[in-house]
């Protein structure tokens, strides 16, 4: 090794003297330990809902399983409803409506009122409603 | 029982740790916290940063313990966690490092290194502590994180390069190159203080 890599060496060695304060990792284990309670409570609480919701199926009965399906069927029409609407197809901007109007051109449609279907030349009374 | 085991000085705190003693992992935290700080500390010149990670790093290790199989000793593996959750916080870090460095121990000016400073016929090379540590904590942050890993491993807390391969997951070769750049890098600008 080198003189310029030696006093390289003992140069960055120096920062090791660079440490937190006195009392530092005390606090830091108090810290830890304190972190680790509260997981615990948190996991003790989710598994305790877990239970209840577990004791509670299990209470229903035979009527578990109509309630297991239909909730299985919720889950699967919420799932379907918003897969398509994810999945909408895109709508062609460039697409012009359809008209309907009547070209002029074409003749008005010829409608046969002989048979008496016309019901504006009957009187009143004898129209149903 | 492995060769590990006869090796390994903490295999028994370790065992009962696993089977469920906190108190046993207490000892561990208390064992290993200044090291590890260090090693965090030194990649990312933030105490706060540090404090947070380091609390992160040995809930991980705690929730990992019964994955621990022996196979390495508990601290090349913890040291492992440390140095992989650095390196991502530090990749993840987009912003450049803002600092916040710990106090230097009043020790150092029994250091040899930095008698030598003292000595030195360039009055420049009488640098303050204060300037001293901007100037090394500079130069650090101008590594590659990779680089930056070895120098705090092997220059700053003499982790052996075998150690530091086991660490990293790479060859010994691989660990000396890295140095031998990193020092390049470091001479450039750390210049004014090297005669």
């Amino acid at each position: 090794m080198n003189n310029s890599e030696d006093q390289i060496q003992k140069l960055m060695s120096l920062k090791r003297y660079e440490t937190p304060s006195d009392g530092y990792f005390e606090d830091f284990l108090e810290e830890f330990q304190q972190r680790q309670r509260q997981e615990l409570l948190k996991k003790s609480s989710l598994s305790l809902l877990s239970e209840r919701v577990g004791t509670w199926f299990r209470e229903l009965g035979s009527i578990k399983w109509v309630a297991g399906a239909g909730a299985a069927y919720a889950a699967l029409t919420i799932g379907f409803v918003l897969y398509s609407s994810t999945t909408a197809p895109e709508v062609n901007q460039n697409i012009t409506p359809a008209s309907f109007e009547r070209a002029p051109s074409e003749p008005l449609p010829f409608v046969d009122f002989q048979d008496g279907q016309n019901f504006r030349s009957q009187p009143d009374s004898m129209r149903e409603f | 029982m492995s060769h590990e085991e006869f090796t390994d000085p903490d295999h028994e705190l370790v065992r009962r740790a696993q089977n469920g003693e906190t108190r046993a992992f207490d000892e561990l935290v208390i064992k290993f916290s200044p090291k590890l700080y260090g090693m965090v500390y030194h990649m990312t010149s933030n105490k706060e940063d540090t404090h947070d990670l380091l609390q992160d790093i040995f809930a991980k290790a705690y929730r990992s313990l019964k994955r621990f199989r022996g196979k390495s000793t508990f601290y090349t593996w913890i040291y492992s966690i440390a140095t992989n959750m650095t390196l991502n916080f530090l990749k993840k870090r987009k912003r450049r490092a803002t600092w916040s460095l710990d106090n230097v121990e009043s020790g150092i000016q029994n250091d040899d290194a930095m008698v030598d400073l003292a000595h030195s016929a360039n009055p420049r090379h009488q640098s303050n502590v204060n300037e001293l540590q901007q100037k090394l904590n500079e130069a650090m942050q101008e590594l590659s994180e990779d680089h930056r890993a070895v120098v705090t491993m092997f220059d700053i807390q003499g982790v052996p390069h075998a150690e530091i391969s086991r660490i990293l997951g790479v060859t010994e070769g691989t660990v000396r190159s890295r140095l031998f750049y990193a020092h390049k890098q470091l001479q450039g600008y750390l210049e004014e203080y090297i005669r």
